[in-house]
Protein backbone atom coordinates (compact mmCIF):
# COMPACT_ATOMS: atom_id res chain seq x y z
CA UNK A 1 0.00 0.00 0.00
CA UNK A 2 1.26 3.42 -0.88
CA UNK A 3 1.24 6.13 1.75
CA UNK A 4 0.00 9.50 0.47
CA UNK A 5 2.69 12.08 0.27
CA UNK A 6 0.69 14.74 2.30
CA UNK A 7 -0.04 12.50 5.33
CA UNK A 8 1.99 14.85 7.56
CA UNK A 9 -0.66 17.54 7.06
CA UNK A 10 -3.12 15.59 9.23
CA UNK A 11 -0.97 15.70 12.36
CA UNK A 12 -1.30 19.45 13.09
CA UNK A 13 -5.06 19.27 12.51
CA UNK A 14 -5.46 16.36 14.91
CA UNK A 15 -3.19 18.08 17.45
CA UNK A 16 -5.19 21.26 17.19
CA UNK A 17 -8.45 19.37 17.67
CA UNK A 18 -7.05 17.58 20.71
CA UNK A 19 -5.73 20.83 22.16
CA UNK A 20 -9.06 22.55 21.59
CA UNK A 21 -10.83 19.61 23.14
CA UNK A 22 -8.63 19.77 26.20
CA UNK A 23 -9.20 23.54 26.48
CA UNK A 24 -12.95 23.02 26.16
CA UNK A 25 -13.03 20.25 28.76
CA UNK A 26 -10.90 22.23 31.21
CA UNK A 27 -12.89 25.41 30.46
CA UNK A 28 -16.27 23.75 30.92
CA UNK A 29 -15.04 22.18 34.17
CA UNK A 30 -13.88 25.56 35.40
CA UNK A 31 -17.18 27.14 34.36
CA UNK A 32 -19.15 24.40 36.06
CA UNK A 33 -17.10 24.67 39.23
CA UNK A 34 -17.37 28.45 39.29
CA UNK A 35 -21.10 28.25 38.58
CA UNK A 36 -21.77 25.87 41.45
CA UNK A 37 -19.52 27.84 43.81
CA UNK A 38 -21.24 31.14 43.01
CA UNK A 39 -24.69 29.55 43.32
CA UNK A 40 -23.69 28.21 46.73
CA UNK A 41 -22.32 31.58 47.79
CA UNK A 42 -25.48 33.29 46.56
CA UNK A 43 -27.65 30.93 48.54
CA UNK A 44 -25.55 31.32 51.70
CA UNK A 45 -25.55 35.08 51.35
CA UNK A 46 -29.31 35.19 50.78
CA UNK A 47 -29.96 32.97 53.78
CA UNK A 48 -27.74 35.22 55.93
CA UNK A 49 -29.48 38.38 54.79
CA UNK A 50 -32.90 36.71 55.08
CA UNK A 51 -32.13 35.93 58.72
CA UNK A 52 -31.25 39.57 59.30
CA UNK A 53 -34.38 40.73 57.46
CA UNK A 54 -36.55 38.43 59.57
CA UNK A 55 -34.84 39.70 62.72
CA UNK A 56 -35.48 43.35 61.88
CA UNK A 57 -39.05 42.58 60.76
CA UNK A 58 -40.01 41.12 64.11
CA UNK A 59 -42.47 43.20 66.12
CA UNK A 60 -44.27 42.01 69.21
CA UNK A 61 -45.61 43.39 72.47
CA UNK A 62 -46.78 42.15 75.82
CA UNK A 63 -50.41 43.05 75.33
CA UNK A 64 -51.81 41.94 78.64
CA UNK A 65 -50.74 40.26 81.85
CA UNK A 66 -52.87 38.65 84.51
CA UNK A 67 -52.17 36.50 87.52
CA UNK A 68 -54.45 33.67 88.55
CA UNK A 69 -53.81 33.10 92.24
CA UNK A 70 -55.96 29.97 92.27
CA UNK A 71 -53.74 28.12 89.83
CA UNK A 72 -50.55 30.12 90.57
CA UNK A 73 -50.10 30.95 86.94
CA UNK A 74 -49.04 34.18 85.32
CA UNK A 75 -50.75 34.66 81.95
CA UNK A 76 -48.80 36.73 79.48
CA UNK A 77 -50.52 37.62 76.22
CA UNK A 78 -48.01 38.35 73.47
CA UNK A 79 -49.21 39.97 70.26
CA UNK A 80 -47.09 39.47 67.15
CA UNK A 81 -47.89 42.49 65.01
CA UNK A 82 -44.82 42.11 62.81
CA UNK A 83 -44.50 40.52 59.41
CA UNK A 84 -42.85 37.23 60.34
CA UNK A 85 -43.77 34.33 62.57
CA UNK A 86 -41.90 34.24 65.85
CA UNK A 87 -40.92 31.89 68.63
CA UNK A 88 -40.66 33.39 72.09
CA UNK A 89 -39.59 32.52 75.60
CA UNK A 90 -40.87 34.34 78.66
CA UNK A 91 -38.78 35.06 81.73
CA UNK A 92 -40.20 36.60 84.90
CA UNK A 93 -37.96 38.16 87.53
CA UNK A 94 -38.58 40.37 90.52
CA UNK A 95 -40.50 39.50 93.67
CA UNK A 96 -41.37 36.14 92.13
CA UNK A 97 -39.50 34.18 89.49
CA UNK A 98 -40.55 31.84 86.75
CA UNK A 99 -40.12 31.15 83.08
CA UNK A 100 -41.56 29.48 80.05
CA UNK A 101 -38.71 28.72 77.68
CA UNK A 102 -40.51 26.30 75.41
CA UNK A 103 -40.33 28.58 72.40
CA UNK A 104 -44.02 29.31 71.89
CA UNK A 105 -44.75 29.94 68.22
CA UNK A 106 -46.85 32.96 67.32
CA UNK A 107 -47.91 33.55 63.74
CA UNK A 108 -47.80 37.10 62.46
CA UNK A 109 -50.91 39.06 63.34
CA UNK A 110 -51.84 36.62 66.10
CA UNK A 111 -51.99 36.82 69.87
CA UNK A 112 -50.93 33.97 72.12
CA UNK A 113 -51.38 33.41 75.83
CA UNK A 114 -48.20 32.16 77.44
CA UNK A 115 -48.48 30.49 80.79
CA UNK A 116 -45.73 30.99 83.36
CA UNK A 117 -46.12 28.97 86.54
CA UNK A 118 -45.00 30.95 89.58
CA UNK A 119 -46.13 31.74 93.09
CA UNK A 120 -46.71 35.42 93.68
CA UNK A 121 -48.38 37.43 96.40
CA UNK A 122 -50.56 40.51 96.24
CA UNK A 123 -48.42 43.56 95.57
CA UNK A 124 -45.48 41.63 94.12
CA UNK A 125 -43.71 43.55 91.39
CA UNK A 126 -42.73 41.44 88.41
CA UNK A 127 -40.45 42.20 85.52
CA UNK A 128 -41.45 40.28 82.41
CA UNK A 129 -39.02 39.74 79.56
CA UNK A 130 -40.14 38.17 76.32
CA UNK A 131 -37.23 37.11 74.12
CA UNK A 132 -37.64 35.85 70.61
CA UNK A 133 -35.44 33.15 69.18
CA UNK A 134 -34.01 35.82 66.89
CA UNK A 135 -32.84 37.62 70.04
CA UNK A 136 -35.29 40.50 70.03
CA UNK A 137 -36.71 41.33 73.43
CA UNK A 138 -39.64 43.26 74.86
CA UNK A 139 -40.23 44.08 78.48
CA UNK A 140 -43.21 44.68 80.71
CA UNK A 141 -43.86 45.19 84.38
CA UNK A 142 -46.75 43.90 86.41
CA UNK A 143 -47.94 44.36 89.96
CA UNK A 144 -50.06 41.51 91.26
CA UNK A 145 -53.46 43.02 92.09
CA UNK A 146 -55.50 42.31 95.18
CA UNK A 147 -58.12 40.16 93.49
CA UNK B 1 -0.08 29.94 -4.98
CA UNK B 2 2.58 29.78 -2.32
CA UNK B 3 1.20 32.83 -0.52
CA UNK B 4 -2.31 31.33 -0.60
CA UNK B 5 -0.99 28.16 0.96
CA UNK B 6 0.76 30.19 3.69
CA UNK B 7 -2.39 32.17 4.41
CA UNK B 8 -4.55 29.05 4.61
CA UNK B 9 -2.29 27.00 6.79
CA UNK B 10 -0.72 29.73 8.90
CA UNK B 11 -3.13 29.31 11.87
CA UNK B 12 -2.45 25.63 12.03
CA UNK B 13 1.19 26.36 12.40
CA UNK B 14 0.42 28.16 15.69
CA UNK B 15 -1.89 25.61 17.28
CA UNK B 16 -2.10 27.37 20.64
CA UNK B 17 -3.76 30.41 19.06
CA UNK B 18 -7.12 28.71 18.63
CA UNK B 19 -6.94 27.28 22.15
CA UNK B 20 -6.13 30.73 23.49
CA UNK B 21 -9.18 32.13 21.75
CA UNK B 22 -11.30 29.31 23.14
CA UNK B 23 -9.83 29.77 26.59
CA UNK B 24 -10.53 33.47 26.42
CA UNK B 25 -14.11 32.81 25.30
CA UNK B 26 -14.59 30.42 28.23
CA UNK B 27 -13.11 32.97 30.61
CA UNK B 28 -15.47 35.62 29.33
CA UNK B 29 -18.30 33.10 29.55
CA UNK B 30 -17.45 32.41 33.18
CA UNK B 31 -17.30 36.14 33.81
CA UNK B 32 -20.67 36.84 32.26
CA UNK B 33 -22.59 33.78 33.41
CA UNK B 34 -21.19 33.31 36.92
CA UNK B 35 -19.27 36.22 38.36
CA UNK B 36 -21.32 39.15 37.11
CA UNK B 37 -24.70 37.57 37.97
CA UNK B 38 -23.24 36.80 41.39
CA UNK B 39 -22.45 40.45 42.05
CA UNK B 40 -25.80 41.55 40.63
CA UNK B 41 -27.54 39.05 42.89
CA UNK B 42 -25.63 40.29 45.95
CA UNK B 43 -26.62 43.82 45.04
CA UNK B 44 -30.25 42.80 44.71
CA UNK B 45 -30.24 41.06 48.10
CA UNK B 46 -28.63 44.12 49.69
CA UNK B 47 -31.35 46.27 48.13
CA UNK B 48 -33.97 43.97 49.63
CA UNK B 49 -32.37 44.41 53.04
CA UNK B 50 -32.26 48.19 52.68
CA UNK B 51 -35.85 48.21 51.49
CA UNK B 52 -36.94 46.18 54.51
CA UNK B 53 -35.21 48.63 56.85
CA UNK B 54 -36.99 51.54 55.19
CA UNK B 55 -40.34 49.71 55.36
CA UNK B 56 -39.91 48.88 59.03
CA UNK B 57 -38.88 52.45 59.85
CA UNK B 58 -42.01 53.65 58.09
CA UNK B 59 -44.04 51.03 59.97
CA UNK B 60 -42.62 52.21 63.31
CA UNK B 61 -43.22 55.84 62.39
CA UNK B 62 -46.86 55.10 61.55
CA UNK B 63 -47.18 53.18 64.80
CA UNK B 64 -45.90 56.18 66.73
CA UNK B 65 -48.39 58.42 64.95
CA UNK B 66 -51.40 56.43 66.10
CA UNK B 67 -53.47 58.35 68.61
CA UNK B 68 -56.91 57.30 69.77
CA UNK B 69 -59.30 58.64 72.35
CA UNK B 70 -61.30 55.71 73.67
CA UNK B 71 -64.45 56.08 75.75
CA UNK B 72 -66.03 52.90 77.08
CA UNK B 73 -69.57 53.29 78.30
CA UNK B 74 -72.35 51.00 79.42
CA UNK B 75 -75.41 51.29 77.20
CA UNK B 76 -77.55 52.22 80.19
CA UNK B 77 -77.27 52.42 83.94
CA UNK B 78 -77.80 48.71 84.53
CA UNK B 79 -76.87 47.22 81.18
CA UNK B 80 -74.56 44.24 80.77
CA UNK B 81 -73.46 45.63 77.43
CA UNK B 82 -70.61 48.04 76.87
CA UNK B 83 -69.85 50.10 73.82
CA UNK B 84 -66.68 51.94 72.99
CA UNK B 85 -66.72 55.28 71.29
CA UNK B 86 -63.34 55.73 69.62
CA UNK B 87 -62.06 58.93 68.13
CA UNK B 88 -59.07 58.67 65.83
CA UNK B 89 -56.82 61.68 66.40
CA UNK B 90 -54.21 60.82 63.78
CA UNK B 91 -54.29 61.11 59.99
CA UNK B 92 -53.85 57.37 59.44
CA UNK B 93 -56.55 54.75 59.20
CA UNK B 94 -56.44 52.71 62.39
CA UNK B 95 -57.62 49.12 62.62
CA UNK B 96 -58.91 47.91 65.98
CA UNK B 97 -58.20 44.20 66.41
CA UNK B 98 -59.12 43.57 70.04
CA UNK B 99 -61.07 45.04 72.91
CA UNK B 100 -60.06 44.14 76.42
CA UNK B 101 -62.41 44.30 79.36
CA UNK B 102 -60.31 43.41 82.41
CA UNK B 103 -58.63 40.06 81.62
CA UNK B 104 -60.95 39.05 78.83
CA UNK B 105 -60.59 40.09 75.23
CA UNK B 106 -63.08 40.34 72.43
CA UNK B 107 -61.91 40.16 68.83
CA UNK B 108 -62.84 43.12 66.72
CA UNK B 109 -62.41 44.14 63.13
CA UNK B 110 -63.08 47.82 62.89
CA UNK B 111 -61.35 50.49 60.86
CA UNK B 112 -61.43 54.14 61.75
CA UNK B 113 -60.37 56.57 59.09
CA UNK B 114 -57.96 59.38 59.82
CA UNK B 115 -59.48 61.92 62.21
CA UNK B 116 -62.70 59.93 62.09
CA UNK B 117 -64.70 58.29 64.82
CA UNK B 118 -66.62 55.11 65.31
CA UNK B 119 -68.57 53.24 67.94
CA UNK B 120 -68.16 49.53 68.45
CA UNK B 121 -70.99 47.03 68.54
CA UNK B 122 -72.23 46.28 72.06
CA UNK B 123 -70.02 43.88 73.99
CA UNK B 124 -71.87 41.65 76.37
CA UNK B 125 -70.07 41.15 79.68
CA UNK B 126 -72.90 39.43 81.54
CA UNK B 127 -70.59 36.53 82.41
CA UNK B 128 -68.24 38.98 84.15
CA UNK B 129 -70.99 40.95 85.86
CA UNK B 130 -72.53 37.80 87.28
CA UNK B 131 -69.34 37.23 89.27
CA UNK B 132 -69.37 40.69 90.82
CA UNK B 133 -69.83 40.61 94.59
CA UNK B 134 -70.93 44.12 95.58
CA UNK B 135 -68.64 46.46 93.59
CA UNK B 136 -66.00 45.84 90.95
CA UNK B 137 -63.91 47.97 88.65
CA UNK B 138 -63.74 47.31 84.93
CA UNK B 139 -60.87 48.50 82.81
CA UNK B 140 -61.33 48.74 79.06
CA UNK B 141 -58.65 49.10 76.42
CA UNK B 142 -58.25 48.50 72.72
CA UNK B 143 -55.41 47.08 70.67
CA UNK B 144 -54.64 48.22 67.15
CA UNK B 145 -53.21 46.20 64.29
CA UNK B 146 -50.02 48.28 64.52
CA UNK B 147 -49.49 47.04 68.06
CA UNK B 148 -50.61 50.04 70.07
CA UNK B 149 -52.87 49.89 73.07
CA UNK B 150 -55.17 52.65 74.24
CA UNK B 151 -56.98 52.60 77.55
CA UNK B 152 -60.45 53.99 77.88
CA UNK B 153 -60.58 57.53 79.20
CA UNK B 154 -63.59 56.54 81.28
CA UNK B 155 -61.61 53.90 83.21
CA UNK B 156 -62.35 52.51 85.65
CA UNK B 157 -65.99 51.77 85.04
CA UNK B 158 -67.43 50.77 88.36
CA UNK B 159 -70.27 48.30 88.60
CA UNK B 160 -72.32 47.79 91.71
CA UNK B 161 -74.90 45.05 92.12
CA UNK B 162 -77.26 47.53 93.69
CA UNK B 163 -76.83 50.78 91.80
CA UNK B 164 -75.39 49.69 88.46
CA UNK B 165 -72.69 51.61 86.66
CA UNK B 166 -70.74 54.60 87.86
CA UNK B 167 -67.13 55.55 88.11
CA UNK B 168 -64.34 57.47 86.46
CA UNK B 169 -61.24 59.04 87.94
CA UNK B 170 -61.40 62.62 86.71
CA UNK B 171 -63.89 65.43 87.13
CA UNK B 172 -66.18 64.75 84.23
CA UNK B 173 -69.73 64.44 83.03
CA UNK B 174 -70.30 61.46 80.75
CA UNK B 175 -73.30 61.91 78.53
CA UNK B 176 -74.86 58.89 76.81
CA UNK B 177 -77.83 59.31 74.50
CA UNK B 178 -79.65 56.24 73.29
CA UNK B 179 -81.60 56.61 70.09
CA UNK B 180 -83.17 54.67 67.29
CA UNK B 181 -81.12 54.68 64.07
CA UNK B 182 -81.72 57.81 62.03
CA UNK B 183 -80.24 61.20 61.29
CA UNK B 184 -79.92 63.62 64.18
CA UNK B 185 -78.19 66.87 64.96
CA UNK B 186 -77.46 67.24 68.66
CA UNK B 187 -76.10 70.38 70.26
CA UNK B 188 -74.59 69.88 73.66
CA UNK B 189 -73.90 72.79 75.96
CA UNK B 190 -72.54 72.68 79.48
CA UNK B 191 -72.49 75.75 81.74
CA UNK B 192 -70.96 76.03 85.18
CA UNK B 193 -72.73 77.65 88.14
CA UNK B 194 -71.53 81.13 87.08
CA UNK B 195 -73.32 80.76 83.78
CA UNK B 196 -70.10 80.42 81.82
CA UNK B 197 -70.29 77.94 78.97
CA UNK B 198 -67.47 75.46 79.38
CA UNK B 199 -68.35 73.05 76.61
CA UNK B 200 -70.29 73.15 73.35
CA UNK B 201 -70.40 70.65 70.56
CA UNK B 202 -72.59 69.96 67.59
CA UNK B 203 -72.85 66.26 66.76
CA UNK B 204 -74.32 64.88 63.58
CA UNK B 205 -75.49 61.33 64.12
CA UNK B 206 -76.12 59.12 61.12
CA UNK B 207 -77.60 55.69 61.79
CA UNK B 208 -76.10 55.11 65.20
CA UNK B 209 -77.76 53.46 68.18
CA UNK B 210 -76.13 55.68 70.74
CA UNK B 211 -73.66 58.49 71.19
CA UNK B 212 -71.36 59.22 74.07
CA UNK B 213 -69.42 62.30 75.04
CA UNK B 214 -67.14 62.91 77.98
CA UNK B 215 -67.14 66.49 79.18
CA UNK B 216 -64.18 67.29 81.41
CA UNK B 217 -65.00 69.82 84.08
CA UNK B 218 -62.72 71.83 86.32
CA UNK B 219 -63.88 70.58 89.71
CA UNK B 220 -66.74 70.31 92.15
CA UNK B 221 -69.66 72.47 91.10
CA UNK B 222 -73.20 72.26 89.80
CA UNK B 223 -73.24 72.16 86.05
CA UNK B 224 -76.12 72.84 83.72
CA UNK B 225 -76.29 70.46 80.76
CA UNK B 226 -78.51 71.30 77.82
CA UNK B 227 -78.87 68.99 74.84
CA UNK B 228 -80.95 70.02 71.85
CA UNK B 229 -81.82 67.96 68.81
CA UNK B 230 -82.33 70.35 65.91
CA UNK B 231 -82.71 68.09 62.89
CA UNK B 232 -86.29 67.95 61.62
CA UNK B 233 -89.23 70.22 62.13
CA UNK B 234 -89.22 70.65 65.89
CA UNK B 235 -86.29 71.20 68.19
CA UNK B 236 -86.33 68.97 71.25
CA UNK B 237 -84.34 69.75 74.34
CA UNK B 238 -83.24 67.98 77.47
CA UNK B 239 -81.82 69.88 80.42
CA UNK B 240 -80.17 68.53 83.53
CA UNK B 241 -78.34 69.93 86.53
CA UNK B 242 -75.37 67.79 87.45
CA UNK B 243 -73.60 68.09 90.75
CA UNK B 244 -69.95 67.11 90.78
CA UNK B 245 -68.42 66.52 94.19
CA UNK B 246 -65.08 65.34 95.47
CA UNK B 247 -66.67 62.06 96.47
CA UNK B 248 -68.33 61.51 93.12
CA UNK B 249 -66.10 63.14 90.57
CA UNK B 250 -67.63 61.58 87.51
CA UNK B 251 -71.33 61.60 86.77
CA UNK B 252 -73.07 59.63 84.07
CA UNK B 253 -76.14 61.04 82.32
CA UNK B 254 -78.22 58.55 80.39
CA UNK B 255 -80.84 59.98 78.07
CA UNK B 256 -83.18 58.34 75.62
CA UNK B 257 -84.24 60.16 72.54
CA UNK B 258 -87.03 61.20 72.16
CA UNK B 259 -88.43 60.03 75.52
CA UNK B 260 -86.26 62.28 77.68
CA UNK B 261 -86.48 65.30 75.35
CA UNK B 262 -89.27 67.90 75.27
Amino acid sequence: MRIPSDVKALTPVVATIILCGVVLIVGISVWSFTYSITRGLEDDYYQGVKRQIDAISERFIVEHVSYDNQTSVLNVWVFNYGKVDIQVDVYVRGDAEGQNATGISISHGQIERIIVPLVANVGDELSITVISRRQNAVYATYVVPSS
Amino acid sequence: MLSMQLTLFHPLKSRSAMSTVLGMLIFIGVLFTCVMPFFLYINEVNSLYDQTIIEMKQFDRERDMEDLAVYAYPINQSSSQIRLYIKNRCPLTVEIVRIWINDQYFSCDMQIFGMGENTTDPIDIQSMLSQVQEVEDFQAKVTTARGNMFSSLTNPLQYSNTSGWSGGQSFAINIVIELSPGVYDFNIRVDNSNGTTIYTEEIWVVFENSIMRKVDVSGPDTYYVEITQTHGHLDKTSTTNVQITLEESTKWIYLQYPDDFV
